[in-house]
């Protein structure tokens, strides 16, 4: 592992490209109406300049983007993906799913204390760029630190890298409380949450593991004919509509909040602004404490569905006496 | 009239149904509240289904498969296992009642095991009272 100082991002990222370890790269750049950073893929070097490598897509989350990428083979040639850890984990999630193709990837990935306006940044704890090829550190330090295993032709430099373990663990300490308060509360109270929702299905259309091209949830399995909608609607003590919100969001829970890297796109598009990431990250955290799995980090952690212990779980068997 | 628990027992085609079939054979009964509702096997069985039951009005639901180490696919029912342990711990952690969901393992000759289980499961549920969801 090595470690490099620079003054400024923009310009080591036209250093990659000079340097040809990338040739492509994927960052976020003003888009067309000027007001809000898209991911965008980039051959030209000089458009670095104008992008915002640190900046959250508003609604989109890069994993998701670079799954369509690689959809139909691996690149061709190096392409470096600029992302913040929540999207690495996405993306690592993602290469364990099958859906990205990790060749000729390489992931630039910064420490990241989280954006206004994000309440699931506020309660995150995972925000320091662990697997990735190039981290890039800031928090608590003077200028940016390069940690990479690739050969760069800067100057090697360790510096002073004591400080970023307080920084962050005074962040982290401050992002426990917060989690562990909100979670609590959300815990209680989820059908209340869950009232506005208008079934749009935009949170799993966003959601980076949510990859299926038809979902359950959309799909005719789940309409009824009208008789039965009349006997639901005697059974149930009325029906409201849109009908199967707490199934639509319970079961999505089921399929994929193992896997859910608390990226909150999902909340970030809910026109009904339900804390939906939130919801996931309650849900999520007591299945990872089961499971005991963390999504997103090593390669050779299997997805515990997709795998099984001869002898586990007897807890949620019933024993016949 | 009395409240009657509604309660769907799904059944892996080869345990559990076989399990039903032995009953049957040996002329046992279990309570006629209870609807059968067959699967392939219990790993192919989405915690969808058993939350769609779940939330238009089934008091409970009940699985059975073949016991571990014994599925027909082999693996199956290790899958259904974690699906259910997660399905389990997701209703916990919201306030719903895990309890009205119950994994018992019934192997193709245990007609008694099955019905004994329906029956169990038929008196737990009456004591917990209709589904309020």
């Amino acid at each position: 592992m090595k470690y490099y100082k620079v003054e400024n991002v923009k310009d080591f990222l036209k250093n990659l490209m000079d340097e040809k370890i990338v040739e492509a790269l994927i960052l976020p750049l003003k888009s067309y109406t000027e007001e809000a950073y898209n991911p965008f893929l980039i051959k030209d070097k000089s458009l670095i300049d104008k992008s915002e490598p640190f900046t959250f897509c508003k609604g989109i989350n890069t994993a998701r983007e670079v799954s369509k990428l690689t959809f139909k083979g691996a690149l061709p040639f190096k392409t470096g993906i600029v992302l913040k850890p929540c999207e690495l984990r996405a993306f690592r999630e993602l290469i364990k799913l099958n859906q990205i193709n990790p060749e000729n990837l390489v992931t630039i990935c910064c420490d990241c204390n989280g954006f206004e306006d994000r309440e699931i940044c506020e309660m995150c704890v995972d925000f320091v760029p662990d697997y990735a090829d190039v981290k890039i550190l800031s928090l608590g330090l003077e200028g940016y630190y390069i940690e990479t295993d690739l050969e760069l032709q800067l100057e090697e430099n360790s510096g002073n890298l004591e400080n970023i373990e307080k920084e962050i663990l005074k962040i982290l300490d401050e992002k426990r409380k917060n989690r562990d308060k909100k979670l609590s509360e959300i815990k209680s109270n989820l059908k209340d949450l869950l009232k506005n929702c208008i079934s749009c299905h935009n949170c799993m259309r966003v959601c980076p593991i949510c990859f299926c091209q038809e979902c359950f949830f959309d799909s005719p399995a789940l309409k009824n004919d009208s008789v039965t909608y009349l006997m639901r609607a005697s059974r149930k003590n009325g029906l409201d509509f849109p009908e199967n919100k707490l199934l639509f969001h319970l079961g999505r829970m089921n399929h994929m909040s193992v896997s859910c890297v608390n990226c909150g796109v999902c909340e970030e598009v809910c026109p009904a602004q339900i804390p939906v990431s939130q919801i996931f990250v309650a849900a999520g955290d007591e299945l990872k404490k089961l499971f005991n799995y963390q999504p997103g980090k090593s390669l050779e952690d299997k997805i515990p569905f997709t795998c099984y212990q001869h002898d586990e779980l007897h807890d949620f068997e019933k024993e016949y006496k | 009239m009395t409240w009657e628990p509604k309660i769907v027992y799904i059944m892996c085609s080869w345990c559990g149904s076989g399990g039903a079939e032995s009953a049957s054979a040996y002329g046992l009964k279990y309570p006629e509240n209870i609807k059968p509702f067959r699967v392939w096997c219990t790993g192919g069985l989405d915690p969808a289904y058993i939350l769609r039951a779940f939330l238009e009005g089934a008091d409970g639901i009940l699985i059975s498969g073949c016991h571990p180490g014994d599925c027909h696919y082999d693996t199956g029912n290790y899958f259904a296992r974690r699906r259910l342990a997660a399905l389990k711990t997701i209703l916990k952690t919201f306030g719903f009642d895990e309890d009205r969901v119950w994994l018992r393992w019934v192997g193709h000759s245990e007609g008694k095991r099955l019905v004994d289980t329906a029956i169990e499961f038929n008196e737990h549920i009456k004591k917990l009272g209709p589904n309020k969801i």
